[in-house]
């Protein structure tokens, strides 16, 4: 859900008053930066200054200094976003043969849309990042057809080009400073100047790189150089981004701030993205994403018959100390259909008309052991239990 | 270095490709360099014999200066290479213009030519330093001197034969010579000749017309002299000059060279000839010695060492009426080398060196050709070339690596060595065709840089893949300017053919064709080449985009 200017201004003060500083400062930048105002920019780099060296983690003392950036920025007026929910790319029947036929790709259709996020999951050596790879123009797909819509109305293969931006899996490293390779970027795409040094600043403040700015790339841990790579990224502008394992050997921390950065980039106020990303992190791409392509042997879920098998009933994902027996009897007169234990975990599929609160009330009554449960109905986690 | 953040923050921030490239830095550094061997070619003369020492000025950068030039270019070009890669707008498919890539080729050639070129520098400081100490006027006048009297000189026998006489008329000529033993097959009897002491000799001049007419098929130079040769006497013109029969002995009276050649022209030379037969036929001793004072001061001047005065020097080569030599001056002191140089007579006896006297001129004629050249010959044009295509070739290697990536440099490498040796195999085995083979080796060289340029278009064209197209690009890079020149030489010797089928004696035939290339043919190339990286750069942009 993309908000307005007005709903993020005051998210940020709802935030930063309830004390979850980073999440209203993060949020104030990217209020800020919807204005594309070197005034504004100005004033919240003093502000982010500030906010920088302040070590203590309570931060209510910047209230006053966050108010009145808050108020400068709401004095600009942002022009909403037009072709909001265009299509964009459209990848129709696409397919991809490999190795003589003995890998085939799809055929896969993909309808993406400004300011959608598409999940793409499945085991190693399924097809994702062939997918992600045809879709960005990489190498060229066997059959089917593939249609970008950019705003621009360039017409040289290359500039086009230029509006998407591809995030391989091993990123290249940077030579240079880091600021200096942004700023490259940036100035690549017309804005020079001073706006260039601000805009450039605002971004790695955004991104929660002020700290790292002035390091190299060899010191830079996997998560913060990913985070460059995004800032560098948002900095050219693109319609649209396909990343390929953006969270591979992050921490659970940093993958989080990598799915609210995706999640910030995509749903702009001011220039929403397409985005397509690959990931083994089921729950997270779920979490963020308007849609999950899973891929099996090359296939989308959508042609493995999949849906159907499991259509509207409920299934479960459970860790318990029990043992399979004493779970067993407690569902068994239940609507427990099936009960499966692939070595960690219980996947229990009920028959229509049961739901997850009717599951907890009978594990509370029973009093059951259980350490981890989820509801997977709808989660593409029913199709890795094997 | 605050001051250079400030300016490399200002470039990045609105000239990125010029901060990109390094430009400012590079005019910066590589104009020091150009300075430090401006000084070098400065001080590299200091004095009179490091003038004698070359034989031109270039030469002079055979010393040390190009070794410093080589590692000095070395070492810039490698820092620079290090910083100029680390950034890539094009690989990052950033938004770039269609002609990013070609200003980007222009940037690298300048800075290659710049990092390349301290040569011109070094002459020009070289130049410099000559022109402050040498008026050529009084240069030119003390050449002049030297010349007049260079005759009373008597170091070489040779230059004093009558075979070297080229006054008065009908001097110059040739000599044909025998023995009674050979008297008809040297001589023809029929018309003048002379016995002199013994032996019988001819004079005449080469009549190429007699010699063309009996040998139609083919060309005779008129210098040919074909003494040694068995003599059709029809091509002698012979001359009666019996009247310079004395002058068969070694006389002062047949020198005619010119001691020092530099900014003389014809008519000094006919002036020295005229001078030396009236100083001759005078026989005023006052003048001679005025002669020989002169050319002693001018040796004093220009450090030429000798241990001569006027009247021993006199009295060396004072035999009137015909100056016969006697003696010869050493051209080095006879203590060190008691051998001095002369080429030896094979008409008279040796004439024996002088116990004590000499003239060591050693290379004196070098310093005067490098002060006349330091005035008046600019640095050969050839040499920019040299220098230009050098600078081409390396911005273009680094150029397509800019564009494309290793793989594809190292792959292109492999195929231009395939490509070499097919060519080798191609000219050893068309060996037996009845061509010429250098035009075998213009049609092959088209041929097979036609090739390549076809191969670039068509895999461009049927979508073949990537790396293939860029390696046939990178190839045609260097196709192309090679195809244009053995075209244009390809042509030239075909009409050079087809005029010698009809005029066969005309070999220094020049079609108009051939004229235009000699004189723009160069720069013809040099456009050639560019529009093909212009052409490279725009394609390979289109090349980028297109999905492998």
């Amino acid at each position: 859900m993309i908000q307005t200017q007005e709903q993020l201004i005051e998210n940020a003060l709802l935030y930063f008053k309830r004390g979850d500083f980073s999440l209203g400062y993060r949020t104030l930048l990217d209020t800020a930066l919807n204005t594309d105002s070197e005034e504004i920019f100005k004033k919240l780099l003093a502000f982010i200054e500030i906010y920088e060296k302040e070590s203590s983690e309570d931060k209510s003392s910047l209230l006053s200094s966050f108010q009145e950036c808050a108020t400068e920025i709401s004095k600009i007026k942002i022009e909403p976003q037009s072709g909001l929910g265009e299509t964009i790319l459209k990848a129709e029947k696409i397919t991809k043969n490999y190795n003589k036929g003995r890998f085939i790709l799809g055929p896969v259709d993909v309808d993406l849309k400004k300011g959608d996020i598409f999940g793409l999951v499945g085991e190693n050596g399924n097809g994702k990042t062939t997918l992600l790879t045809v879709l960005a123009s990489i190498i060229k797909e066997t059959s089917g057809r593939l249609i970008y819509s950019f705003s621009s109305d360039k017409k040289d293969s290359y500039e086009l080009l230029s509006k998407l931006v591809y995030i391989p899996q091993r990123t290249a490293v940077w030579y240079g400073k880091v600021l200096d390779n942004l700023k490259f970027a940036l100035v690549h795409h017309h804005v020079k100047g001073e706006k260039n040094d601000l805009l450039v600043l605002m971004m790695v403040a955004r991104f929660g790189l002020w700290k790292y700015k002035d390091l190299k790339w060899s010191e830079l841990s996997s998560g913060y150089k990913m985070r460059f790579e995004l800032a560098r990224t948002m900095l050219r502008k693109p319609e649209i981004i396909l990343l390929d394992e953006p969270l591979a050997n992050l921490d659970i921390l940093a993958q989080q701030i990598i799915l609210e950065d995706l999640k910030m980039m995509s749903k702009s106020a001011v220039n929403p993205i397409a985005m397509v990303f690959s990931s083994q992190q089921l729950y997270e791409v779920e979490k963020i994403s308007d849609k999950v392509i899973y891929l099996r042997n090359g296939k989308p879920s959508d042609q493995l018959n999949l849906e159907e098998k499991e259509n509207n009933a409920l299934i479960i994902e459970l860790d318990s100390e029990n043992e399979r027996t004493e779970i067993e009897q407690v569902f068994v007169n239940n609507e427990l259909q099936k009960l499966e234990f692939n070595g960690g975990v219980y996947i229990l599929y009920f028959t229509k008309g049961i739901s997850l609160n009717d599951v907890l009330i009978i594990i509370a009554k029973n009093d059951l052991k259980v350490q981890y449960i989820r509801d997977i109905s709808k989660s593409t986690r029913r199709f890795f239990v094997y | 270095m605050n001051f250079i953040n400030k300016i490399n923050k200002y470039l990045l921030e609105n000239y990125p490709l010029i901060w990109n490239t390094r430009l400012v830095w590079m005019l910066g550094v590589t104009f020091l360099v150009h300075i430090l061997f401006f000084i070098i070619g400065y001080s590299a003369a200091n004095e009179l014999n490091d003038l004698k020492d070359h034989y031109n000025l270039s030469s002079f950068y055979e010393d040390n200066a190009v070794y410093y030039n080589v590692l000095i270019s070395i070492f810039i070009l490698l820092i620079w290479i290090v910083f100029y890669l680390r950034n890539n707008a094009f690989k990052n498919i950033y938004q770039v213009s269609k002609g990013f890539l070609f200003k980007q080729f222009l940037l690298i050639l300048i800075i290659f030519f710049l990092s390349i070129s301290q040569y011109f520098s070094f002459k020009q400081g070289l130049v410099t330093k000559i022109k402050s100490d040498f008026d050529w006027e009084q240069i030119d006048a003390d050449i002049k001197t030297f010349n007049k009297s260079g005759l009373f000189l008597v170091q070489n026998q040779a230059d004093y034969q009558i075979t070297e006489k080229k006054y008065p008329e009908p001097f110059p000529l040739e000599v044909a010579y025998a023995d009674k033993n050979n008297f008809e097959d040297n001589i023809d009897s029929t018309r003048a000749y002379i016995k002199f002491e013994g032996s019988y000799y001819q004079f005449y001049k080469i009549n190429p017309k007699f010699y063309q007419d009996k040998n139609e098929d083919f060309y005779v130079d008129e210098r040919v002299f074909l003494e040694d040769v068995e003599v059709d006497f029809s091509i002698r013109d012979v001359k009666d000059v019996s009247a310079f029969k004395e002058f068969i002995k070694p006389s002062v009276f047949n020198y005619s060279k010119e001691l020092f050649h530099s900014g003389q022209d014809s008519l000094a030379y006919e002036d020295q000839l005229k001078n030396h037969q009236k100083i001759l036929e005078n026989k005023d001793e006052s003048e001679i010695k005025i002669a020989l004072k002169n050319f002693l001061e001018l040796a004093d001047k220009y450090e030429i060492s000798h241990n001569l005065d006027v009247d021993r020097w006199f009295e060396l080569i004072n035999y009137q009426p015909n100056y016969f030599l006697k003696e010869l001056i050493n051209t080095s002191p006879p203590n060190a080398y008691r051998t001095s140089s002369s080429t030896k007579s094979r008409y008279y006896d040796d004439i024996p060196f002088s116990e004590t006297l000499y003239v060591e001129l050693k290379n004196t004629n070098y310093l005067f050709s490098n002060i006349h050249e330091a005035y008046f010959i600019n640095s050969k044009i050839e040499v920019l070339f040299v220098y230009l295509y050098c600078a081409f070739i390396l911005a273009l290697l680094l150029f397509i690596f800019k564009t494309t990536n290793l793989k594809n440099i190292i792959l292109a490498i492999v195929a231009s060595l395939v490509l070499i040796i097919l060519i080798v195999w191609l000219m050893s085995a068309t060996k037996n065709l009845s061509i010429n083979s250098e035009y075998r080796a213009y049609i092959l060289m088209t041929f097979m840089s036609f090739l390549v340029l076809l191969i670039s278009f068509v895999s461009y064209q049927l979508y073949w893949k990537k790396i293939v197209i860029s390696i046939s690009w990178s190839l045609a890079l260097f196709a192309s300017p090679i195809f244009f020149l053995f075209s244009c030489l390809t042509i030239i010797r075909y009409l050079h053919q087809q005029h010698l089928d009809l005029y066969p004696k005309e070999y220094d035939y020049q079609s108009d064709f051939e004229i235009w290339f000699s004189k723009f043919g160069f720069w013809a190339i040099l456009l050639i080449s560019f529009l093909t990286v212009y052409l490279y750069s725009v394609y390979i942009r289109k090349l980028k985009a297109r999905p492998a």
